[in-house]
């Protein structure tokens, strides 16, 4: 990307931090500020993460299948692991690991039948995919409501878990675990951001990219893995939230952004505003908080359609 | 330098579609794959570029066993251009054409300085310098069929495969991807597959004859042009003069 739509975008992401993080704080007491302002720190970091890996994941999702319209909610990949997560909650009460593992096992289930039903359904490979995650999707969503029904889950928890939230984390307060887990989206990032070039080349035509030397079908494989990785992460700590990863990357294709290794640099920063902005709206337009979800998923609708009109024919 | 024995090749199981028993390539040259539609060109073209798997029999390429061949080796056997490409995304064209030495390129995807000034020579050469700096998008059908020319002798196989390079593409372009494949023959097998028997009777050195998957005659115009009413069922009409071949459709 250049260097000036670069410094564009990071002014207004510092200054969307200073909002959000010392918002409507001057009426309070120094001691009570500091430990608010802890807590939103926290939250914080926990938000541009999010907005970041589901970007990215995103955009590195819409290079992979070929397809403008998918991210890892749209495919099914966070239902699944949503699904795994409570599961896991239910039988090993509070154990992150073991929950984080059930997470991700079933986001690779899911991402699995999404990618077996598609090869089956006889129709434009972009609609087949949509169409198998649809399914795939309400799918998991069911089953997540129906193990929350058993479990005698309060119902709020399940609106929030459903359209995600940073109020509801959902995971105990062991720090070391946390920044062990950042840790690896980190090198996992890092990992993709070197496979840019393989990705520009697989989003060319498969048939050149074999034949300039690029191993597809194993490129293919293994780096919708780190984001099925990523993504169940993610919906372990925050729940599901969709679209952020549709909107961004087709934002930055508009604008003239097309190499793998920009779109993804971009996905942060991009991704991690707008879920910022999300956020903020989620926390303050009323008295109470809403779901994430909701916020983007209404914001997203226009852009959704937008982008269906320009790439469906 | 090509060397197939005993090739068989089938899509669903127990039909075969392609059956080639022994075809041999010694020499650089431009090779033409004539055939109907469904004859099965473009899977052998397929075969040879390892883009299908699943074959019985041999396939040698430079006296290697395909099979053997690994994936960063193929880049400096095969250059492939497709008959289509469907690009979903938009790309530069200077991108497009560099990603051609994705096998040599570093970590970080750079090239050395050496490689990015054949890129500038193969600019000038094919005369499309004046597209460098724009998207693949906005190219024309001939011009992109010259950016993948460029990108495909970028890379540097030395058979250089070509899927119908000509159909839909204007007469301007034509005659200069022609002109840089008769350049090329010198140093490159070309293998092309078209449906344009005037190219391919008067550019080629060997012209290979496929109906349903098998092959019927392999040899010079000479010795082809009296094999068409056998490749393609029907009279095909033609009228020499000064050595070159004039088709026409007789109607």
């Amino acid at each position: 990307m250049k260097g000036k739509k670069l410094l564009i975008f990071l002014t207004i992401f510092f200054l969307l931090s200073f909002i959000y993080i010392d918002f409507k704080l001057s009426n309070f007491e120094k001691d009570v500020r500091n430990e608010i302002i802890k807590m939103r720190i926290f939250r914080y970091i926990l938000v541009i993460t999010s907005g970041m890996v589901l970007t990215s994941s995103g955009a590195v999702m819409q290079i992979l299948f070929k397809n403008p319209l998918l991210d890892s909610y749209v495919l099914g990949i966070s239902g699944g692991g949503l699904f795994g997560f409570i599961l896991s909650s239910v039988y090993f009460k509070g154990n992150l690991l073991i929950s984080i593992f059930f997470s991700f096992f079933f986001s690779l289930l899911s991402a699995l039948i999404s990618l077996s039903f598609s090869s089956n359904i006889k129709s434009d490979r972009k609609v087949s995919i949509l169409i198998s995650g649809l399914l795939v999707n309400i799918l998991f969503s069911s089953l997540v409501i129906i193990l929350s029904i058993f479990s005698k889950r309060d119902i709020t928890f399940l609106f929030y878990a459903l359209m995600g939230s940073f109020n509801h984390i959902f995971i105990s307060k062991n720090l070391f675990l946390y920044i062990s887990f950042f840790v690896t989206i980190i090198l996992t990032t890092v990992f993709i951001i070197f496979k840019s070039k393989e990705l520009d080349i697989m989003s060319i035509d498969e048939d050149i990219a074999s034949t300039s030397g690029v191993n597809v079908k194993k490129n293919f494989f293994f780096i919708l893995l780190i984001i099925i990785y990523q993504t169940s992460l993610i919906v372990s700590f925050v729940g599901m939230v969709g679209f952020v990863g549709i909107i961004i990357p087709n934002i930055l294709r508009m604008a003239g952004v097309v190499k793998s290794k920009d779109l993804i640099s971009g996905s942060f920063l991009g991704g991690a505003s707008l879920i910022l902005v999300a956020d903020f709206i989620s926390k303050y337009s009323f008295s109470f908080e809403i779901p994430i979800g909701v916020v983007l998923s209404l914001f997203s609708l226009p852009f959704i359609f937008w982008i269906v009109k320009n790439n469906f024919e | 330098m090509v060397n197939i024995e005993n090739l068989k090749f089938s899509y669903t199981k127990g039909k075969d579609f392609l059956k080639i028993e022994d075809l041999s390539i010694k020499e650089n040259g431009i090779y033409s794959i004539i055939g109907e539609n469904g004859s099965g060109k473009t899977t052998f073209l397929k075969l040879l570029s390892k883009l299908l798997e699943g074959y019985e029999g041999k396939i040698d390429l430079l006296g290697k066993d395909l099979k053997r061949i690994k994936e960063k080796e193929i880049a400096n056997i095969i250059s492939y251009i497709p008959q289509k490409i469907y690009l979903h995304y938009d790309f530069p064209v200077y991108d497009f054409i560099k990603y051609g030495r994705y096998s040599k390129m570093d970590l970080f995807g750079n090239l050395t300085f050496k490689d990015l000034k054949d890129i500038n020579f193969l600019l000038e050469k094919l005369e499309i310098e004046h597209l460098k700096k724009r998207n693949c998008f906005s190219l024309s059908g001939g011009e992109m069929q010259l950016v993948q020319l460029a990108r495909s002798i970028f890379q540097g196989g030395k058979i250089l495969i070509m899927d119908e390079p000509f159909s839909n593409i204007d007469f301007r372009h034509r005659k200069k991807i022609i002109e840089i494949i008769q350049e090329l023959k010198g140093e490159k097998i070309v293998l092309i597959s078209s449906h344009d028997l005037g190219i391919c009777f008067n550019i080629s050195d060997t012209i290979v004859g496929l109906k349903n998957g098998k092959m019927v005659g392999i040899g010079n115009k000479d010795l082809m042009k009296n094999e068409l009413k056998k490749i393609f069922d029907t009279e095909i009409k033609f009228i020499e003069d000064d050595g070159k071949i004039y088709f026409y459709e007789g109607v």
